[in-house]
């Protein structure tokens, strides 16, 4: 008999707020905590060549975690159909995470099937989480109360990926396209539409779009399309990266530098004119979660379609391999 | 001068003698002249003693002196020559002779004197003569009394060899008339004594005792040959009445000759075999009359057997050393070329049990297998032939491997592969002798499966080390306890892996024909047109199966073995092929079958660099269960999974097309809402029985 967790697929991670707990979900609904602090101290004699999660908790059976945000007081997990608020005290302190609400997508009655919550934001400053979904749309909630504020339309397929700086809130989609959303005005500011572009369009690999990112002047996007370099105000590509995946699932800024992941064995820096800083091995097949933090501890996690999920404490080179399996 | 004058004296004597013989001769004619020569001896005799020999000495030199002085007178007269001178000179001759007279009778007075001493002292050696004698035999008395007084002390008395009971013991235990402890306790003498009147008394009743039991055992051997007589007696008129009964258990068809003939037999068996048919004797007289137990092999050879054992322990028995016998077969051996030697020993290694127990197992459908258990009486280890018995033969290369004699018992429990001995003696036993390792001889010997072992009583995991580990090897004694536990286990999994075989034999032999056949009932479960295709169906081998590298996962996590069988199958769809690396698991459908796949399409596509064929692993290998439904699931899940592989290929490559892969080859053709979802695009696998029948993403 084949142990599932074969099969295993992180589709998301998080940080706890105190730093030292690392999250990860997967498809069959089930959250993996596991302790930084313990993992990554150094003093320890002995080191298993895998280090399995601290406890697991069930979120909902054989749903799946799509995405997972930290606010300050809550562990917010984006599942099918719904979005729970875990307490984080709860997570940390005892192996018994208590549920303390949950908010609903609202569904339109023609469709058979749930929505996904794919891609989450969460807005400090004004208290509200940006959702990502299956239908196409992006839901804004308040966190106080859970009160639906508004609804982003406009893309014809499901959003893989949200990404949001300053004033603007981009969204990747399987549509193929990618929407600048200006959030002052509420409406879609650009469409950029990456396949239609012959540098970077790969047809045989499809035309979505599996991840975006932004900075001040900078839009970062890959997915069927190759990843792709785009200056804001030109909206024009900039630089197109020449990597040997076959779809990209991860995007992100980071210092001066890119870093991105996708169905493909390594995991890369890049910068911004092309060239690989760094090539990190992947334990999954494809890669659908990268997270990183500076403090307490400076740590890149990388997960995927795997059991197994890369730590990296300098970010380039492949430190520690955890294990989803339980201690 | 003296002695000149000695000799004249002499002369004169004699002259003087004879005169007076001749004298004598005048006078014996008259006794009175006799008397007087008496007379004058006697006189003579009491004259020399009553005489002084000193003054005679005196006498004697005086007169000496005398005539000296005359003679010497006379010389100087003679000289003279004149007449005074010779009258003088005759005058001075008388003189001179009357002078001799008187030494005449000094003379005599001597030897009488003489004659007299002479005679005392003979008179006294005589005397001391006989004092010496007496000293003589009183001197040797003595020594005669000392010898006797010595063998005395040495005499040693009987009684020194008896032993006795202590002195405390005696007091205690013997009678007051015996003991007398007034008397014996300060009397050594006595308290011996007493003592051994008391031992006397004794044992002269243990004799008495030793008698009566003697005559005791006596009579009860007596009563034991009677007895046995009797019995021996009976043995015959049962043996008529079992003749006479005969016909009548004919006539009623109970075999019960039949049965009684094979129990005889069975106690031919070694004992892990006869533990082995006794248990599953009676678990088929108990619960399942669907099998049969016999035992089959020459009988003639298997009594000689165990006779000839039979002396053997014995001689062991009574000889501790067993070095002896060894090494004398051993030097018998070594006239033999070495060959010879090795073949030989080799054979005694190996030598099975003339007998074998026979177990037919029959399914309802009238397929049947046959297990033939033989035990190795030297590596101490039962091993099964094993022979499939089917009412329809079975077509194609890869489905006869399955039920292959050596093969359908594969891993009845797991790790119990067969392969090697579980006795893990048998190793050094081989190796000392020179020989292959076990593996080498399954073919001759059987395969020595551990449940076999544990029928057979014999349990080599907890093996508890014997007295005869260095004769034997490792012996582990049979026990039914063992047995008893695992028999219904035993027989049942023979059951259902047969039944599981036909069934797998079945659905293979189908899918090399290139047919995936699913049961009506089931087909529910698949939409109702598929367009992909099996295009191929192989054997092939563990080596072929470990070296593909989209396989590695299996291989890598040990859940693949080299005992499983192994299949490749493809399917085409256009210009799509999709191969799929079956591993079909020895104790299927227990633990289902494992797909390992490689789409060629665009290039090769594996679980390894794309999520889509991983997740079509997932829909074979962890959903499998939602294929099948009831109780005979198993008989169909090879198929079942075959064809949900078609669907789930002919769902890729649509939804592939349908999310603007260009040029699209593959029209739409299933119902699904969505060609892909979530941030990993998992293509819509999962089949729901909605409508037409759509498909969602799980």
């Amino acid at each position: 008999m084949v142990d599932r967790l074969l099969y295993n697929t992180v589709l998301s991670q998080t940080f706890s707020p105190c730093g030292n707990f690392l999250l990860a979900g997967n498809t069959y609904g089930d959250i993996a905590v596991y302790d930084l602090q313990k993992i990554l101290s150094p003093g320890e004699a002995f080191t298993p060549p895998l280090r399995k999660a601290e406890y697991h908790f069930t979120v909902n059976k054989d749903v799946q975690i799509c995405s997972m945000v930290t606010t300050e007081k809550f562990l917010v997990t984006g599942t099918v159909g719904e979005i729970q608020g875990w307490d984080w005290k709860t997570i940390t302190s005892s192996k018994n995470p208590k549920l303390c609400w949950s908010i609903q997508i609202p569904s339109s009655k023609d469709t058979l099937e749930k929505t996904d919550v794919n891609s989450m934001f969460y807005h400090e400053q004004q208290d509200v989480l940006y959702a990502g979904c299956g239908d196409n749309k992006i839901y804004v909630f308040s966190l106080d109360g859970g009160r639906f504020i508004r609804k982003f339309e406009g893309h014809e397929d499901y959003i893989h990926c949200i990404s949001h700086w300053g004033n603007q809130l981009a969204s990747a989609s399987e549509d193929g396209s990618v929407k600048l959303w200006d959030l002052n005005h509420k409406i879609c500011s650009h469409t950029i539409q990456p396949h239609m572009n012959s540098k970077v369009a790969r047809p045989d690999y499809g035309k979505w779009v599996g991840a975006v990112a932004l900075n001040d002047d900078w839009m970062l996007c890959g997915g069927g399309p190759k990843l792709s370099l785009w200056h804001l105000r030109s909206l024009d590509v900039t630089t197109s990266f020449p990597l040997e995946d076959t779809g990209v699932h991860i995007a992100l800024f980071y210092d001066d530098r890119i870093m991105t992941g996708g169905s493909c064995p390594y995991f890369y820096h890049l910068s911004y004119t092309g060239d690989v800083l760094a090539q990190i091995p992947s334990s999954s097949t494809s890669v659908y979660s990268a997270v990183y933090q500076e403090s307490p501890l400076k740590v890149l996690c990388i997960a995927g379609s795997s059991s197994k999920i890369d730590l990296c404490t300098n970010f380039s080179y492949r430190d520690q391999i955890l294990s989803f399996a339980r201690v | 001068m003296v002695r000149e004058n000695n000799g004249e004296k002499d002369i004169t004597v004699k002259k003087r003698r004879s005169k007076g013989t001749s004298n004598s001769s005048v006078h014996q004619s008259s006794g009175a002249e006799t008397d007087v020569y008496q007379a004058v001896i006697d006189f003579e005799e009491g004259e020399a003693a009553s005489r002084d020999p000193d003054s005679d000495t005196k006498l004697f030199c005086n007169t000496c002196d005398e005539i000296r002085k005359l003679m010497s007178e006379i010389a100087v007269l003679k000289t003279k020559n004149t007449e005074a001178a010779t009258a003088e000179i005759a005058e001075k001759q008388i003189s001179a002779s009357l002078l001799f007279v008187v030494l005449k009778k000094l003379n005599r007075l001597e030897k009488f004197r003489t004659k007299n001493s002479r005679d005392v002292l003979n008179r006294e050696k005589l005397q001391v003569d006989s004092y010496h004698l007496q000293l003589q035999n009183l001197l040797y008395e003595i020594l005669h009394l000392k010898k006797e007084v010595t063998k005395c002390l040495q005499f040693k008395s009987k009684d020194e060899e008896i032993e006795l009971v202590p002195v405390e013991e005696f007091y205690e235990n013997a009678p007051p008339s015996i003991s007398r402890e007034n008397v014996t306790r300060n009397d050594e003498h006595q308290l011996k004594l007493a003592r051994l009147e008391w031992e006397l008394e004794q044992r002269k009743d243990l004799a008495a005792m030793c008698h009566r039991l003697q005559a005791d055992k006596e009579k009860v051997a007596l009563e034991i040959q009677s007895k046995r007589e009797r019995l021996e007696n009976l043995t015959p008129q049962l043996k008529s009445i079992l003749e006479v009964t005969k016909p009548l258990q004919d006539y009623l068809g109970l075999p019960l000759d039949k049965i009684r003939k094979q129990h005889q037999v069975a106690y031919l068996l070694p004992k892990p075999l006869y533990v082995l048919y006794v248990q599953v004797d009676a678990y088929r007289e108990a619960c399942d009359r669907m099998m049969t137990v016999s035992v089959s092999g020459d009988e003639e050879e298997a009594r000689l057997l165990k006779h000839s054992l039979e002396e053997t322990s014995a001689f062991d028995e009574s000889d501790s050393d067993q070095e002896e016998p060894g090494e004398s077969q051993t030097r018998h051996h070594r006239k033999l070329s070495k060959v010879d030697r090795l073949e030989e020993r080799k054979k005694k290694l190996l030598m099975k049990h003339p007998l074998t127990v026979d177990i037919h197992i029959k399914l309802q459908d009238n397929n049947s297998l046959y297990l033939s258990f033989q035990y190795l009486m030297h590596l101490h280890v039962v091993t099964v032939n094993i022979r499939v018995n089917l009412v329809q033969a079975v077509h194609g290369v890869s489905a006869g491997d399955l039920i292959a004699p050596h093969n359908i018992l594969t891993a009845l429990f797991p790790q119990d592969l067969g392969t090697d001995s579980p006795n893990v003696a048998n190793h050094y036993q081989l190796q000392q002798l020179g020989l292959e390792p076990f593996p080498n001889y399954l073919g001759e010997l059987g395969l020595p499966y551990l449940w076999a072992q544990r029928l057979a009583g014999l349990d080599f995991t907890g093996q508890q080390i014997t007295d005869n580990m260095d004769k034997q090897g490792l012996y582990v004694e049979p026990k039914d306890v063992v047995s008893q536990v695992s028999v219904e286990r035993v027989i049942k999994a023979i059951r259902q892996r047969l039944k599981a075989r036909l069934a797998l034999c079945r659905q293979v032999q189908a899918l090399e024909t290139g047919l995936v056949l699913v049961p009506h009932a089931l087909r529910s479960n698949f939409p109702s047109k598929l367009c992909s295709c099996l295009s191929a169906w192989h054997l092939i081998s563990w080596e072929e199966y470990k070296d593909a590298n989209y396989s590695q996962v299996f291989v890598r996590e040990g859940i693949v073995c080299s005992s499983d069988t192994f299949y490749r199958a493809e399917m085409t769809r256009g210009t799509a092929k999709l191969e799929a690396l079956i591993a079909v698991k020895s104790d299927y459908p227990r633990v289902p079958t494992l797909f390992s796949l490689l789409l060629n399409w665009h290039g090769n596509h594996t679980s390894n660099n794309n999520d889509c064929i991983r997740d079509m692993e997932v829909e074979l290998n962890v959903h499998w269960r939602e294929l099948v439904l009831g109780a005979g699931w198993g008989h169909t899940l090879l198929a079942c999974q075959l064809m949900r592989l078609m669907v789930c290929l002919d769902i890729f490559l649509e939804t592939s097309d349908a999310t603007g892969r260009n040029p699209q080859e593959f029209s739409r053709d299933k119902i699904f809402i969505k060609p892909v979802r979530g941030r990993n695009r998992c293509r819509p696998y999962k089949y729901l029985q909605v409508g037409g029948g759509i498909f969602t993403q799980r």
